[in-house]
């Protein structure tokens, strides 16, 4: 997995000048390519195919004149249909977490409302939020937050993030793809600190799991701080049987 | 998510627009060519808008100004390298693309349209610098993405083998060939790309050029030329999209019961 910073200022790094294309080359340029095509049409070129594309080969007109005239539609050959390089990441929206130990709660996308994160009011779901990164993303936070608990339901599936260990694994999928990570980071901020930073779509990919955690402030029937839990990509997403 | 074939728009309005390509100190310009058969193209009847699809045609061929024709139709004369003619709205199923040079004719290919989709039509040059030029169909990517958050497509239509595409200094996409493209979805800003023979970190066949991506657009990245002859260039093709998601939660209250608090488990984090 590369670690990338994104993005950068503008214009740190300009092209060189050869890749520049001025009225001048583009002259030039026109009489090569004139030349060439006269070549070509010719029958001095070669053919379309090319030995270094894993697209699928074109129609076979190596030797056959270039057509001159379009009445026949049937013979002429098909475009070639572009197709994803074998090194297409792979992203998805989660649809269940695993967490060390092998527990699984479902993940549904969660919104933020008034400011507020509205994740699934059942304690046993946990929510991902909307707009940040999918897995797989090269880029930028994925953030999943879940009760700890609630007055209705007891305790919440994310409880067991208070217990969580550097080092160890968390697991995300949906129907068909899966994307590890690797805890690397536990923390408990005051929640009116917790938007600082923990949302952030810049910087390389990481998944931010959140939770209430510390004193419970009856009064006000809510905790004073988020447990943050980030954990950093092991490997690119990648394809799994249909068991999600 | 791959680069999907055939994607269909989200949003049968979804406003498309061409602007001026950025990457400026490499593309010279960006010129929209007015189709000049539209009105023998375009299908403007809603009750037939199932039907049909929208094209938008890519001059990847350096240094040459040719005549692009649809099913016999010219919809743009001396469009110049890195020209995107569009959009067009044809009629599904199958269409032929010609291009030509006066009175010759360079290539002619028929391509498969599908109804309510939106690809690009790429007229190239193939990985080899003596074949004759290509065309590929790409299909347009437009899934929604969040606001502040750029989709891009970087394919491969030069004359050269195939190369790794770096993005701020790492290599992002790996060992792209000539007819492959790869999406990726980044944070909108500028990128540093440079483009370079698979596994080796030179000598440098485009760049390193600043390319700006902006959220809520598919932006689609045409490398096309051919280094030799000096005539290595992008065209930079801007689709609007829908958005996705929401703004960034300033808070998260995930506990209204205090029972984890009463059983001792949330004390560890109490500073």
């Amino acid at each position: 997995m590369e670690q990338l910073n994104s993005p950068v200022p503008p214009a740190v790094v300009r092209p060189p000048a050869t890749t520049r294309v001025g009225p001048s080359a583009v002259g030039a340029a026109v009489v090569k390519i004139a030349l060439l095509t006269a070549a070509l049409l010719t029958g001095a070129g070669c053919g379309a195919s090319s030995g270094t594309t894993s697209a699928p080969p074109p129609p076979a007109t190596a030797g056959a004149p270039t057509p001159q005239s379009s009445d026949h539609d049937g013979e002429v050959p098909p475009a070639r249909v572009g197709t994803p390089a074998a090194s297409q990441r792979i992203r998805f929206v989660p649809s269940s977490i695993v967490l060390p130990g092998g527990s699984r709660a479902p993940v549904d996308p969660a919104s933020t409302v008034n400011g507020l994160l509205a994740v699934p009011e059942n304690v046993q779901r946990v929510g991902w939020w909307d707009g940040g990164a999918q897995a797989g993303d090269p880029f930028g936070a994925l953030a999943i937050a879940g009760h700890v608990d609630s007055a209705k339901s007891g305790l919440g599936f994310f409880v067991q993030l208070q217990r969580i260990r550097a080092g160890e694994t968390i697991t995300l999928r949906d129907s068909g793809h899966q994307a590890s990570y690797k805890v690397t980071s536990i923390r408990s901020v005051p929640q009116d600190a917790l938007a600082t930073g923990t949302f952030d779509q810049t910087g390389p990919h990481r998944l931010v799991l959140i939770t209430c955690t510390g004193r419970y402030d009856r009064a006000r029937g809510g905790y004073e701080r988020n447990l943050v839990v980030t954990a950093m990509p092991v490997g690119l997403a990648k394809p799994v049987g249909s068991t999600g | 998510m791959v680069v999907s074939q055939n994607v269909l728009m989200r949003l049968p309005g979804v406003a498309i627009r061409l602007r001026s390509g950025r990457l400026r100190p490499v593309v010279g310009f960006l010129l929209l060519v007015v189709a000049t058969a539209a009105a023998g193209l375009s299908v403007g009847s809603p009750a037939s808008a199932a039907d049909t699809a929208v094209v938008y045609v890519v001059q990847g061929l350096p240094g040459t100004n040719v005549e692009i024709q649809v099913d016999g139709k010219s919809v743009a004369t001396g469009a110049e390298p890195t020209d995107i003619v569009g959009p067009l709205t044809l009629a599904s199923g199958q269409r032929k693309l010609t291009v030509r040079q006066g009175n010759t004719v360079l290539l002619e290919r028929m391509f498969t349209i599908r109804p309510n989709t939106n690809s690009d039509v790429v007229v190239h040059r193939p990985a080899s610098p003596s074949g004759k030029p290509v065309i590929t169909t790409f299909a347009n990517n437009l899934a929604a993405v969040p606001a502040d958050k750029a989709s891009v497509t970087v394919a491969h239509t030069a004359a050269v083998p195939p190369a790794d595409i770096k993005v701020n200094g790492k290599v992002l996409f790996a060992n792209v060939a000539n007819g492959e493209s790869l999406h990726v979805v980044v944070p909108a800003g500028t990128y540093t790309v440079q483009i370079v023979p698979t596994g080796q970190s030179g000598p440098s066949i485009l760049g390193p050029a600043a390319l700006p991506v902006k959220g809520g657009e598919l932006t689609n990245v045409y490398a096309i030329g051919e280094p030799k002859s000096g005539t290595m260039n992008v065209v930079v093709h801007e689709l609007a999209l829908s958005k996705t998601g929401t703004g960034k939660p300033g808070r998260v209250n995930t506990g209204t019961g205090g029972q984890a608090a009463e059983l001792g488990l949330t004390s560890l984090w109490s500073n």
